[in-house]
């Protein structure tokens, strides 16, 4: 097998064949990391959660909790869309108002916060993104949380202009869910939690 | 003592061949098979590294940034890279084996840390398609054994599987009994065709062979499984198909029905092109193993009566009996064993099936030896004269 890349263009192109394996992971890596961080981001409530999945790890299932503008979702569904609709969102970064419509009404209205989505009626307006993925040592924690105390969860999303959101992170109290994790580190004991009456059962 | 030592010893008593060839096989043999514990615990570790990376990933520990994360597991990458490099360079055939597999698994979980990281909405499409086309190049240069073939071999199966049942949508009823026919039937059938090419077997060798291997034992299981259709009473379950799906209970038989026919056809086609494989023994075996294992896979669908649990048995020990067969002529033990393995299991599970009165379960018995028996001294008088015709023919 010594003779496998000893000529010149076997060589260069099995070369070449790493740097493309190298490469696809990093454009991905760039991507992502400037869809996450060149647009704003408002952070939306939050509720809902999951049990865990152990192939994936675990994640925490949610459906966004719109702060709907006033006289928003119409009540008969006038004025409004049905199926494949946007949501204007107001300029504030924390619970920002929504208003549904369609996405053809929000440029017209030159709405610069949209939100792509499904919207079927009623409160619920999805945008297909209804997991987030967190620590498997913190899971019970966030899910006691989010049950008891939903106020202190959001979710930020970012709003490119085209309206197709990507989820930013988790938020407790207003700051990433990382940096508040940190800062308040797992109990000593892991049993601990379910101790702490969260009505959680192993 | 060693299956083959014995026989080797075996012949040389029977005069059949010199105690010096005898040593010079041993030899040769030993020689061959020096490198097999190496290799096998190679892979059995880098399994488990992939494994264990795979669950650090997910366990998404909250202490480790997210750059460090990345940047650990992207280092990962170029170390496994660079081992293949610099075992190609050297000629260190399987540590350059074991480091390009592991460079092919490390890149599926670098793309998952990355989907974590920023909680990517992907799908497993977009992942497995994307995963398979940035290592194809990779794996082509630096995968040329067994060792890499293999695993590379399983994820692709894996791959189109889970694209196929991503993409279809496996939630309606009629569908979701088609694709898994059309999955389980045409994948098996791409391998083996991909394995036999000729331009496959030239550039990489232990591919095809991996290809060819893969392929027939996924229609083994295929055909060997299918008989536990034969349980289920497949009219009123077709005719409740079709119900649902809104179509005539002929279109839905022959939807599946046809599914086989069409691999069938296929088979035909292919044989034909290469001239009935004309002077290739071994191809033409091949092509009667797969040509038989759909037959006994499209039966179920293809008579679609009421269960049976005796045509079910029946049908399971006549086609391992065909494949011990297979064995036989391709002079392949281990299939043989298999067979008999397999034949004797069913006929176990003939007793625990007819588990009723001593003379219920001792009828069965009786009927099962039998009919093993028979259709044993059938195959035999079968063996028999096709050698007999191939002899007159030669």
């Amino acid at each position: 097998m010594a003779d496998l890349f000893f000529n010149g263009w076997r060589r260069r192109a099995a070369f070449l064949s790493i740097l493309l394996a190298l490469l696809v992971p990093l454009l991905l890596i760039a991507k992502a990391h400037h869809e996450s961080s060149a647009y704003p981001v408002a952070q939306i409530k939050i509720t809902g959660y999951d049990p865990r999945d152990l192939l994936y790890g675990h994640y925490i299932l949610f459906q966004f909790d719109w702060d709907w503008a006033e006289g928003q979702p119409p009540a008969d569904g006038s004025g409004a869309c049905y199926g494949a609709c946007c949501l204007c969102l107001s300029d504030a970064d924390m619970d920002p108002k929504a208003s549904v419509m369609t996405c053809k009404a929000a440029k017209e209205q030159k709405c610069t916060r949209i939100v792509k989505g499904d919207y079927y009626g009623g409160e619920a307006f999805s945008t297909g993104q209804n997991r987030y993925l967190v620590s498997q040592t913190r899971a019970l924690e966030l899910e006691g949380m989010l049950r008891e105390t939903p106020d202190r969860l959001r979710m930020g999303i970012t709003l490119p202009p085209s309206g197709k959101t990507r989820l930013k992170g988790l938020y407790i109290d207003g700051q990433p869910a990382e940096e508040y994790l940190r800062r308040h580190p797992a109990p000593l004991k892991p049993d601990s939690t379910f101790e702490t009456g969260n009505g959680m059962t192993p | 003592m060693a299956g083959y030592k014995r026989k080797v010893q075996q012949w040389q008593d029977a005069g059949l061949i010199s105690p010096s060839q005898t040593d010079a096989i041993f030899l040769w043999e030993r020689d061959r098979k020096s490198g097999k514990f190496g290799r096998g615990l190679t892979g059995v570790g880098i399994f488990a590294i992939f494994v264990g990376v795979l669950s650090i990933i997910a366990s998404n520990w909250e202490v480790i940034p997210a750059a460090v994360k990345i940047g650990a597991h992207f280092l990962l990458n170029i170390g496994a890279a660079a081992i293949a490099w610099r075992a190609a360079d050297s000629a260190r055939d399987w540590v350059r084996e074991g480091a390009t597999i592991a460079f092919f698994a490390l890149t599926l979980t670098l793309m998952i840390l990355i989907g974590q990281v920023y909680q990517l909405d992907g799908t497993i499409t977009g992942l497995g398609l994307a995963w398979m086309a940035t290592t194809l190049p990779f794996v082509w240069f630096f995968g040329q054994q067994r060792l890499s073939a293999i695993p590379w071999t399983l994820s692709l199966v894996f791959v189109a599987t889970a694209v196929i049942t991503e993409q279809t949508g496996w939630n309606d009823e009629f569908w979701s009994l088609f694709w898994p026919i059309v999955t389980s039937l045409f994948i098996p059938l791409g391998l083996a065709a991909a394995g036999a090419t000729a331009w496959l077997k030239r550039v990489k060798p232990a591919y095809a062979e991996v290809f060819a291997g893969v392929g027939s034992v996924l229609l083994l299981i295929l055909a060997a499984t299918s008989t536990i259709y034969w349980y289920a009473e497949r009219t009123p379950i077709f005719t409740d198909i079709a119900a649902k799906a809104g179509m005539s209970y002929t279109d839905v038989y022959l939807s599946y029905g046809g599914l086989f026919i069409v691999a069938l056809i296929a088979i035909f086609i292919h044989a034909f092109l290469n001239r009935f494989y004309t002077g290739q023994r071994e191809r033409q075996i091949n092509a009667i193993f797969i040509t038989v294992s759909i037959a006994v896979a499209s039966l179920p669908f293809l008579i679609p009566g009421g269960e049976s649990g005796v045509i079910s048995a029946l049908i399971f020990i006549a086609y391992w009996i065909f494949v011990g067969w297979i064995g036989q002529q391709l002079a392949w033990s281990k299939l043989i064993s298999a067979a008999i393995v397999m034949i004797s299991i069913r006929i176990f599970a003939i007793y625990l099936e007819v588990f009723g009165t001593l003379l219920d379960t001792g009828m069965a018995l009786v009927i099962g030896g039998a009919v093993l028996l028979g259709l044993i001294y059938g195959a035999r008088r079968m063996n028999k004269r096709l050698t007999g015709r191939e002899a007159n023919h030669g």
